[in-house]
């Protein structure tokens, strides 16, 4: 598993980390029932702390992502892929309509918000 | 594991008052500035010292009555404390080896000799930096359950520091409910190692938090005058001061990122956690 | 225990010097003084070497980490006694063995033997200065253990000569007379007895002191 954390990135590190992973099982690196290295060897190669780590299985777990079986690790649960990818855009149009209607009480009109949206999406994606 | 209740402890004008705990399986920092009561909490735990007041347990028991039983299940490495300087490496060796029965003779060798640390040398004649890769090592070589490190990366150049916690990461990772209570002044070393922080500072503790947290709430906004004026000031734990402006240091960096666009935030690094929260300008606010 | 043990022995052995230096003399000695000084030199050297095995557990603060080792205090006193009472004991095993290899090839093993009770009552001063060094060693550290023992030796010649004053004023005269009517073997066992609940008394003020030790 390749796994690259920006320790200068506003978003925690433990998200960052169940991105990963997520993209690691939807891209179907992982398999189930493959097991995720423990919770301090993944600290200690990522060097960030193990309660980070733990947080991020657990929220995969709550996620349904992976299973913790007690004593024995942590294992990619099993997803159907299909319906993961669904949760993720679910997941994101949330965070969009919710920063729409933010736009909207805040009196933008709807062409801002789509500028805005088109700049962001430059910043991001890039020029294409 | 480790449980320290209101343990106090006077030195002259010093006085600690300090209490902290650490579950089993945890690796905790305690960082602050030199002289700041770090080394007398490692003390009062190892039972090397008899506190004034308050309540110091280790595995469940009293530090001061810690046996040797006790002792063989922790891994201490002292800032300033050592085997005599006058023993050679391979003597350490033999004399650990009579100490600890778990101890590890194999690993332990490979390790000092993957640290380059000569067998056949004094510890006198040891570079400071060899002596704290050898205090480390021993710590590690026995199978400890509970692990007591202060200021295990003082004195070392940046590659050797990556060594030693590099080190003390694979002993965690092979060692999974082992504990940790590591102190450091250079707290950037514990930033990719502790679960938790705790702040110390002239013998108080004056903040507890997970790192992670640390990483990503906590954050330094730095402002002009008049944006400071408008600044909510609710989740600000310090300022200071700087060239026409402040520097202020939040638990909340994503409150000000949302609430005032435009805003300038730093990440708050645990170097600037002491900076901010123990320099008497930057603790107007408390 | 067994890691305290290996540890003095190998701090003792780096004395390579003192050693050597040692050997140079008793061999002097033997060769030109009567022989019974190499006994009395040998184990007061040895006795010095153990003792001084604690300044070296406290040069540059290792106490500190010595005490983070699996050792209870008490059995760090015990260690110390146990080493002072084995090497006392080696070092006058070899001295008495040297002194009569003297004797057997001098033709006068006769003479020796004869002395070897003699001999062994060389034991008790050195019990006794086990006795006073090694708490005051464990109390006020190499430092200022030299100055304490100064003060100590000093008030004890204060003593005798005070008691020297007391029997020649006479007032003790009859307690004089009895004790010197008692026989030299008499003396020697009083004397072993003595020095013995002395040391017992002196392990049990060290354990003390370490018990209340802060490092």
């Amino acid at each position: 598993m390749n796994i690259l954390l920006n320790n200068s990135s506003m978003i925690p590190l433990y998200e960052q980390l169940m991105d990963q992973v997520k993209n690691g099982i939807i891209r179907g690196d992982f398999r189930e029932n493959d097991a995720l290295p423990s919770v301090r060897a993944l600290s200690a190669r990522l060097r960030i702390s193990a309660l980070t780590v733990k947080k991020a299985y657990d929220r995969l777990e709550e996620e349904g992502f992976v299973v913790t079986v007690h004593g024995k690790g942590t294992f990619v649960a099993a997803t159907d892929r299909e319906l993961a990818v669904e949760a993720r855009r679910r997941a994101v149009e949330e965070e969009i309509s919710l920063a729409v209607q933010r736009a909207k009480t805040a009196g933008l009109s709807r062409d801002e918000v789509r500028e805005i949206m088109e700049i962001m999406l430059e910043d991001c994606y890039g020029n294409d | 594991m480790v449980t320290i209740e209101g343990l106090k402890k006077q030195y002259g004008a010093f006085a600690l008052d300090v209490s902290l705990e650490i579950p089993a399986g945890r690796i905790t920092g305690l960082v602050g500035k030199n002289g700041a009561g770090k080394s007398t909490v490692i003390k009062a735990l190892l039972g090397l010292i008899r506190p004034d007041g308050g309540k110091v347990t280790v595995f469940g028991k009293e530090a001061a009555s810690l046996r040797a039983a006790d002792r063989l299940k922790i891994g201490t490495a002292l800032s300033n404390s050592g085997f005599s300087a006058y023993l050679k490496l391979e003597e350490v060796v033999r004399i650990l080896a009579k100490f600890y029965p778990d101890f590890n003779e194999t690993a332990f060798r490979r390790a000092c000799e993957e640290m380059g640390l000569p067998f056949g040398k004094q510890l006198q004649h040891y570079s400071t930096g060899m002596k704290a890769k050898l205090r480390v090592l021993t710590a590690l070589c026995h199978g400890a359950k509970l692990l007591v490190m202060d200021e295990p990366t003082t004195g070392l150049d940046v590659e050797a520091r990556g060594e030693v916690l590099d080190s003390i990461r694979r002993y965690a990772a092979e060692h999974e409910d082992c504990s940790m209570l590591i102190t450091s002044h250079i707290a950037s070393d514990l930033e990719g190692l502790c679960d938790d922080l705790y702040l110390i500072h002239e013998g108080k503790i004056l903040l507890h938090e997970d790192t992670d947290v640390l990483l990503s709430e906590y954050g330094l906004l730095r402002v002009d005058a008049e944006t400071y004026a408008r600044l909510d000031p609710r989740y600000l734990l310090s300022r200071r001061p700087e060239g026409n402006g402040y520097l202020c240091f939040t638990d909340q960096k994503r409150y000000y990122a949302e609430n005032y666009p435009g805003i300038l935030i730093e990440k708050g690094g645990i170097d600037d956690l002491i900076l901010m929260m123990t320099s008497a300008e930057g603790r107007t606010l408390q | 225990m067994r890691g305290l043990l290996e540890k003095d022995f190998r701090l003792i052995a780096q004395r390579k010097q003192t050693l050597l230096m040692y050997a140079a003399i008793a061999l002097m000695m033997a060769m030109t003084m009567d022989s019974a000084y190499i006994i009395g030199y040998t184990v007061s050297l040895c006795v010095l070497l153990a003792v001084g095995t604690v300044s070296y557990d406290e040069f540059d603060n290792g106490f500190l980490f010595l005490m983070t080792l699996p050792v209870d205090r008490k059995t760090y006193v015990d260690e110390k006694y146990l080493l002072c009472i084995l090497l006392d004991l080696a070092g006058w095993c070899v001295a008495t063995l040297i002194y009569c290899g003297i004797a057997l090839a001098q033709g006068r093993m006769a003479e020796a033997a004869a002395e070897l009770p003699t001999l062994a009552s060389m034991m008790i001063p050195l019990t006794l200065g086990i006795s006073v060094m090694l708490p005051i060693q464990l109390k006020y550290g190499a430092g200022k253990s030299h100055l304490a023992l100064a003060v100590l030796f000093g008030s004890a010649v204060l003593v005798v000569v005070g008691v020297r004053r007391l029997i020649l004023s006479g007032a003790a005269s009859s307690l004089g007379e009895r004790l010197s009517s008692l026989s030299p073997e008499a003396w020697v066992l009083a004397l072993s007895a003595v020095s013995l609940l002395v040391l017992f008394g002196s392990y049990l003020w060290s354990r003390h002191i370490m018990e209340e030790k802060e490092f």
